[in-house]
């Protein structure tokens, strides 16, 4: 029963912000059904075909999935990531950067510089809250979170003045050459290398939070520093690193916004993927599989609502009621799901061990 | 254990729902088809309210289809035009500055489907762009400001330092020193379009200063400056649509961009075959930028002044400088 | 440079810095108050935003009467709080992910509610502002008269704000409840105060409070409704909760120094300094950090803040 719990409460939360979603729609005039049809079908139709739509939800994917496992590794350690936003933009920064350096090398070359001159510069935009936080205990929700704005603005003075395209027109950055384009993976779509790159590196969180020590240190400095630190864990370094790679993956995703999709620097390359990233990682219960299919899902909410705008003329706001309504209800659907599950996120993000069995 | 089930049904789903069937490629059918795709909301009362008005009697007169959709980001915009395109509408209008990269890649795999942006740079033999005129206008407010001032300090309150943004503030400064050459400009940028307290907020910093006429150029935010405005006992002018009512004491007039003229012209252009791909000036000469009627206040001398010069620049004779660079605030040439 | 050394640029500049505060610092004398009881808050911006077209929609139904207005967004607010509590409180949800969530649901309620309720039109509807009172004699202080004493009720109510919530928090049973439940539930529990009961009223007052800043947008000071009228304070709000150190006086100080920050960069541009705008913009954020750097360690949160709070059976 208990296994079902935890699949079917997530599913009637849905069904239910449909419901309701439905209940607005049809309160200006419009149809339900063909709004709905519109969403899926605007989103993952015609798979085998790989038309616009699929290829366009794994490509909104992408930038969900790399912050969604930055913010759940650094949760591991119970460390907010709230400045993926910032964290994006500047890794976006590394990757134009070098893209511009070498517009003739060779693309493996230019590609392979541009994913570590993004994740470094992440990294370096979250190392500065990060090493307040692990040595002077600043909380980082805010100080990661005022650094969005202050990283925004940079990257805008820089599009705007000294990295200016000097032939063009708009205050965004020269355009890349092909050779830092990332390479399609799917003929006849936008799929880019970036959801490869994600994925891999799904793959190796996976393996570093379940198999290595370093993933087991991380997870009891989360659960309980003073223990960890009376048990000769370096609680400092955790926090740390957790941030910092929160961060990379974060610039990560920038890269895939610069080079799989845009093919400048501007300072609109994000509509908020810092903070939808955030609600991807709870959503995917911290779990690399759960962030992937709760990444996917949100890219169908994201395109489809895009196509249901478009298809079944609906006001956008009427899709992000919908957006926000689903999310409200999956949390709360949460307590009714299998309890392990819950004892295991609580235990993730408390201080004090968990020491009773439920009634 | 549960985790693996958990994936697995959640794999089904997302297969399940991979077999919806496409209504992938939905032709319009017959029906000539206009898709206008707005960058913001289209209840905002300026930039992308007019153009929504200007789309749906666009689809009353002329009995066509005109899909509008707003609120498109720009790390979608290539997705949703080429939706469009793919569906097979005729011509795809992007009413912003910021897509010009998009526009153009998409054209070219479309060459049977034209498309516009409003302002740009670019073109291809199927996609054009069209001037921002309201310029034009601004340089006429600036002649009445710099006629009225009692300072000889006047602002300008923009979203951000985009080209045509900046040259409507530069050709109000333009306008107000041809007039009076000793007045002084001063320009904030207060990094969003819709923020309209901080509209507010820069529009009175800017008084306080010294300005006796602000401008605003943006979305919510010259509601703001407005607000500000009428505050402090100042005078601004409205931005793409007549702002007057908003606070009519101190509007003066506004600067209206007539974009259902622009859409009508390149849409039939589309659909008599004779689209190219080109610069589209709609401007004062023909039309396409007006000022509103008056508010209170306005003498007759300066009326005169605005109108001799508006005859130039309607006639030719005089060409209102565009200056995308700005020289007071924002990042120096 | 002899332009901000005058009385008159200060002046202004501490009436803008005042403006500015107030709809942030309703918002966190709100939030302080949840976060003591331990529920963190990351959805203020949806409380303001539902104030505003909550207060708007109240004043303008009601011809004008702006208090009916604040009267609504209150209500609005505490709804929406009450909602949130259920979430966080009774469906234990991740906080954090909750008010993610209210802020997007809000800025989608409310554009849509917005566009019902006024239908798309060209014309933005407007109401009257307060009137302002100068206090007499305070008024007639040179430089800080005119910033601080010269304004309208509302701003008064909100300096009024600061004074009660410390007392509320600090000198009342209910304000030791209230910090008792966020820094110990379980010890709080066995004392026999109701810890859900507590946090359930907190986050309404939250609600409330948050709901009646947004509220002073569009009643008292820009007198309309514009959709995403808050523009990010939400989050502003929720950064002087933690640089003020969850103490309603340091709160105060800090939106009056965001305010001022605001303000101050706002004169900056249109005095020409030559300085590129995004700097200028960044200038709240930015002095917000050093000092948050540099008050280090200084400060803690209640300790069981986020954490929800399971009463165990016995």
């Amino acid at each position: 029963m208990s296994r079902l719990t935890g699949f079917l409460a997530p599913l009637i939360a849905v069904l239910a912000a449909f419901l309701v979603g439905a209940i607005l729609i049809l309160s200006v005039g419009k149809d339900p059904i063909v709004a709905y049809t519109a969403l899926f079908s605007g989103a993952v139709g015609d798979v085998f075909g790989l038309q616009l739509k699929f290829g366009e939800t794994i490509l909104k994917m992408t930038p969900l999935l790399f912050i969604g496992l930055g913010v759940a590794f650094a949760l591991h350690c119970r460390v907010w990531n709230i400045g993926a936003e910032g964290q994006l933009y500047l890794g976006a920064l590394g990757s134009i950067l070098v893209a511009l350096q070498w517009p003739d090398a060779s693309a493996w070359f230019v590609i392979t510089m541009t994913i570590l001159a993004s994740f470094l510069g992440g990294g370096l935009w979250a190392a500065i809250p990060a090493f307040f936080k692990a040595r002077y205990r600043v909380d980082e929700i805010i100080s990661t979170f005022l650094l969005n704005f202050v990283g925004l603005f940079f990257i805008s003075y820089l599009a705007h003045g000294p990295m200016r395209d000097p032939e063009g027109f708009m205050p965004q950055t020269r355009m890349i050459s092909e050779n830092a384009e990332l390479p399609i993976l799917v003929e006849g779509t936008r799929i880019h290398l970036g959801i490869a790159v994600a994925l891999f590196c799904a793959l190796v969180i996976y393996i570093v939070i379940r198999h290595t020590t370093w993933g087991y240190e991380l997870q009891a400095v989360g659960a309980n520093p003073n223990a960890a630190r009376y048990s000769g864990i370096s609680v400092g370094k955790n926090i740390f690193l957790a941030l910092v790679v929160s961060g990379g993956l974060a610039g990560l995703a920038g890269m895939g916004e610069v080079q799989g999709n845009m093919g400048r620097l501007t300072d609109t390359i994000s509509p908020g993927y810092g903070f939808t990233g955030i609600v991807v990682a709870i959503l995917g219960r911290l779990n690399p599989i759960g962030i992937i299919v709760a990444a996917f899902f949100f890219a169908i909410l994201l395109v489809g609502g895009d196509a249901m705008q478009g298809a079944a003329q609906i006001s956008s706001a009427i899709i992000e009621v919908l957006q926000g309504l689903i999310v409200l209800f999956v949390i709360g659907s949460e307590i009714l799901v299998n309890k392990s599950f819950r004892r295991e996120l609580i235990a993730k993000l408390r201080r004090r061990a968990v020491t009773e069995e439920p009634a | 254990m549960k985790r693996r089930l958990f994936v697995v049904l959640m794999a089904g789903l997302a297969l399940a729902l991979a077999l919806v069937p496409g209504s992938a490629v939905a032709k319009v059918g017959g029906k000539f088809a206009v898709a206008l795709m707005l960058p913001g909301s289209l209840n905002d009362g300026s930039w992308n309210a007019v153009a929504y008005k200007a789309g749906k009697q666009l689809e009353a007169t002329l009995g066509i289809k005109v899909a509008i959709q707003e609120q498109i980001k720009d790390s979608d915009a290539e997705r949703v035009m080429r939706g469009y395109a793919a569906q097979g509408y005729n011509l795809i209008i992007g009413h912003t500055f910021n897509w010009l990269d998009q526009l153009y890649k998409v054209s070219k795999q479309y060459p049977k489907t034209a498309f516009l942006e409003s302002t740009g740079y670019k073109t291809r033999k199927n996609f054009g762009w069209a001037d921002d005129p309201m310029y034009e206008g601004y340089y006429l407010c600036g002649i009445i400001a710099g006629m009225l001032t009692k300072t000889n300090k006047i602002g300008g309150v923009g979203g951000f330092e985009i080209p045509t943004t900046t040259a409507a503030i530069e050709a109000f400064r333009l306008g107000a020193q041809s007039v009076n050459p000793k007045v002084k400009l001063l320009a904030t940028y207060a990094g969003s379009w819709t923020d309209a307290q901080k509209g507010r907020e820069a529009a009175i910093a800017q008084i306080e200063a010294g300005a006796d006429f602000v401008m605003g150029a943006g979305n919510g935010l010259t509601i703001g400056v407005i607000r500000g405005v009428a505050e402090k006992g100042a005078r601004t002018f409205g931005y793409v649509r007549n702002m007057s009512n908003i606070a009519p004491e101190v509007v003066l007039t506004s600067v209206i961009w007539d974009l259902y003229s622009l859409f009508k012209e390149v849409t039939l252009q589309v659909m008599h075959g004779t689209f190219k791909g080109q610069r589209f000036s709609l401007g004062m000469a023909r039309g396409g930028v007006l000022l509103a009627p008056y508010g209170p206040g306005v003498p007759d001398n300066v009326k005169r002044k605005v109108d001799e010069v508006r005859r130039k620049i309607i006639s030719g004779e005089f060409k209102v400088p565009f200056v995308s660079k700005p020289t007071v605030g924002g990042k120096k040439k | 440079m002899s332009d901000i050394l005058t009385v008159a640029f200060f002046s202004g500049l501490m009436a803008a810095c005042v403006r500015l505060a107030i709809p942030i610092l309703f918002t966190a004398m709100g939030e302080a108050i949840s976060e003591q009881s331990g529920i963190l808050n990351i959805g203020l911006e949806g409380y303001m935003l539902a104030g505003a077209l909550a207060g708007f929609v109240g004043a303008t139904f009601t011809g004008g009467n702006l208090w009916m207005g604040v009267l609504v967004a209150w209500i609005v607010g505490g709804l929406l709080g009450l909602l949130i509590g259920f979430l966080t409180i009774t469906l234990r949800a991740d906080q954090v992910v909750a008010g993610v969530a209210l802020n997007i649901f809000a800025l989608g309620a409310t554009n849509f509610a917005f566009r019902i309720i006024f239908s798309s039109q060209l014309k933005s509807p407007t109401t009257d502002p307060f009137p302002t009172y100068p206090i007499p004699l305070l008024a007639d202080i040179p430089v800080v008269g005119q910033a601080f004493f010269d304004h309208s009720i509302f701003v008064y109510l909100g300096y009024l704000l600061v004074p009660l919530t410390w007392v509320l928090l600090y000198k009342t049973s209910f304000g030791l409840k209230i910090r008792a439940a966020g820094e110990k539930p379980e010890a709080a529990d066995s004392a026999g105060i109701s810890v859900y009961g507590v946090r359930y009223a907190c986050v309404i007052i939250a609600g409330s409070l948050g709901a009646v800043g947004g509220a002073f947008l569009t009643l008292g000071s820009l007198n309309l409704f514009v959709e995403n009228i808050t523009a990010g304070r939400g989050f502003i709000a929720l950064t002087s909760v933690i640089f003020g150190g969850w103490h309603p006086v340091k709160i105060f100080g800090a939106c009056l120094f965001f305010g001022l920050a605001d303000a101050f960069q706002l004169r900056m541009q249109a005095l020409d300094f030559g300085i590129p705008y995004q700097f200028l913009l960044m200038t709240p954020y930015v002095l917000t950090l050093i000092a948050l750097f540099s008050l280090a360690g200084r400060t803690r949160a209640p300790s069981a803040i986020t954490i929800p709070f399971v009463k165990e059976s016995r």
